[in-house]
């Protein structure tokens, strides 16, 4: 499996979830309206 | 045009809404809790769920646990699914010895499915293996459809509680409609399916010998229980890259009312069940009303543009009365326009013909359905949802006119709950228009389209309106399994998902912790033609004033076009 995964899986995986963490501080964001 | 189609798409309509009262009754039962006559059967494995899972059925969550935990859950499901993808040629299942998915196409197929959109940038029967449609794709489409209608049920609860800040469990949603819901009448309908003649098998395919002598690889797959849910659950995408034009997808014309039927009918039944929990069984029946009045004109247009010749072939002098290109013979143009309607309002984007090739006119209305928000009826839970959205938006534009404070279904509407409807309406534009427009110049996206010109712009904004709407049917012409539409279309379906539950979320937060009060003379009825009329315009003004400008650019300057090539020939 290692040697299989490429470093866009990096990118790509860690994108998604970068992506999902903005939203988790929009979540906590959306407190202070 | 004529009788039988209208009977049809009548017919098709009022069996949808008539289905989902026993339906909503039930699925109210389900979001609160309550028994139902599967609680023999199913109880003792929700009991299970919550125990190896660790969760406290009782405790209940605050709106900020509830989209967190609505997020921990969609993370996970992404990561999962795109290594199930990335590595299918490492897992069980896959007698057709396929590789695994390019890295960009995981990713855009992972967000698609955890969305509930199903966007499919890929032919699937040529790429996908067993294991991932089963494990991967499948069972996405229950949990993406569980989540979006556990959101819908938060908010129910929000509508009905007293100053509390208690929404429910997300886990314990999440499980009781996948349990209660979605699995057991996904089954009856899968059953449904195999009777009527839909494939449902692990062997990869059959080999025929053709009448010529030659060979035919015939793909086989589960098809049928794949097609329950997809339908159901709204999620849409298919086994087979024509979907349900497919005959394995849709044997015949009762296979295809079962699923125009039940790709609507949980949309309409989430509006039964908030009406009952709100105890607003009126409210709940103006919502349904506005959602159906949309579904039915969506469908009359679209049928009057098929009806008539193409304005190609008469150009071309040809013998032409229906515009046949793109349809399924098997079905013809009204039930084209019944299901093009309910697809594009409900977030499914099942398609049982294609529509790049609609006339413009046809083309342009089936957009604007998921330019609306696909909330008529919208996706499961979605729609519900988006639609007091703009419910609250409507009775605020109503309390401006009178000058009172608005209320929606006795609970005060504030200026903090129009901020964040506003912040979740204003995602679709923002998304839509923001990334069509930077398609359109790019060269890297246009390489994609098939088109040029108006028919090319089209097809960008038909690709964006539909990631964002989480609908997930394709104009086709466009080429998207390239790593600029693989990328920008996933962070499009994301955006149209949590960007918009996530305010959602706070207005359930803020109406559970307000007092319920009771209808005064001074109340604004939210339940008779009134209030239907002022929520049909306002669904018809934020999607008319923020899209018409670039349909004017896309379908509607095609359509001139396509009367100016006649007149010309003439």
């Amino acid at each position: 499996l290692r040697t299989e995964l490429h470093m866009l899986d990096i990118i790509y995986i860690l994108g998604g979830v970068a992506i999902f963490g903005v939203f988790a501080v929009y979540v906590h964001g959306l407190r202070r309206i | 045009m004529n009788g039988q189609g209208w009977a049809e798409i009548v017919l098709t309509l009022a069996v949808t809404v008539a289905l989902a009262w026993p339906l909503g009754i039930y699925m109210a039962r389900v979001w609160q809790g309550q028994s139902t006559w599967l609680d023999p059967v199913l109880r003792p494995i929700e009991r299970l769920v919550y125990g190896a899972c660790g969760v406290e059925p009782e405790k209940g969550q605050s709106w900020i646990a509830y989209a967190m935990s609505f997020l921990a859950f969609s993370i996970a499901s992404f990561v999962v699914l795109y290594l199930i993808l990335r590595f299918q040629n490492l897992l069980p299942l896959n007698p057709q010895g396929f590789a695994g998915l390019s890295p960009d196409l995981s990713f855009n197929t992972a967000i698609s499915f955890v969305t509930n959109t199903n966007w499919q940038s890929y032919v699937p029967e040529q790429i996908m293996s067993t294991f991932s449609q089963m494990a991967g794709l499948t069972s996405h489409n229950f949990l993406s459809a569980a989540a979006g209608i556990a959101v819908a049920a938060a908010l129910a609860r929000a509508f009905a509680a007293n100053r509390s800040e208690n929404l429910g469990d997300f886990w314990v949603d999440l499980t009781r409609i996948s349990l209660y819901i979605l699995l057991p009448f996904s089954l009856v309908i899968a059953l449904a399916y195999v009777a009527l003649g839909e494939p449902q098998t692990l062997l990869a395919h059959v080999t025929a010998h053709t009448l010529e002598g030659g060979k035919q690889t015939i793909a086989l797959f589960p098809t049928a229980s794949q097609e329950a849910i997809k339908q159901l659950g709204t999620n849409g995408g298919g086994i087979f890259n024509a979907n349900s034009a497919h005959p394995f997808e849709n044997p015949n014309p009762i296979t295809n009312f079962i699923e125009i039927v039940s790709m609507n009918v949980l949309g309409y039944a989430c509006a039964v069940a908030f009406g009952r929990i709100v105890l607003a069984k009126r409210d709940a029946r103006a919502l349904v009303a506005v959602m159906a009045i949309f579904v039915f004109a969506a469908a009359a247009v679209v049928y009057a543009t098929e009806t008539r010749p193409a304005p190609a072939l008469v150009a071309a002098h040809a013998d032409s009365s229906v515009n046949m290109e793109g349809k399924e013979v098997r079905f013809g143009a009204p039930s084209t326009a019944i299901w093009t309607a309910a697809t594009t309002g409900a977030s499914d984007g099942g398609v049982n013909a294609m529509h790049d090739s609609l006339m413009p006119l046809g083309g342009g209305v089936a957009m604007f359905m998921i330019q609306l928000g696909e909330i008529v009826p919208g996706g499961v839970g979605s729609g519900l949802y988006g639609i007091v959205v703009l419910a609250l938006i409507a009775v605020f534009v109503a309390g401006l006119m009178v000058g009172r404070t608005p209320e929606y279904l006795g609970k005060k509407v504030e200026s903090r709950e129009i901020k964040y409807a506003m912040l979740a309406v204003l995602i679709l534009p923002l998304s839509i228009l923001g990334f069509s427009g930077v398609a359109a110049v790019l060269p890297v996206a246009l390489k994609g389209l098939a088109n040029p010109g108006a028919h090319g712009l089209s097809e960008i904004l038909y690709a964006y309106s539909s990631a964002t709407g989480n609908n997930g049917s394709a104009f086709a012409g466009l080429s998207a399994n390239t790593p600029w539409w693989n990328a920008t279309l996933g962070i499009a379906m994301l955006l149209g998902r949590f960007a918009y539950a996530i305010p959602v979320l706070a207005i359930a937060g803020s109406m559970a912790a307000k007092p319920k009060l009771g209808a005064t003379a001074g109340t604004f009825p939210t339940d008779g033609p009134l209030f239907i009329g002022l929520l049909i315009g306002v669904i018809l003004i934020m999607g008319g004033l923020q899209f018409f400008p670039a349909l004017a650019l896309g379908p509607i300057v095609e359509h001139f076009q396509a009367l100016h090539a006649v007149a010309a020939a003439r």
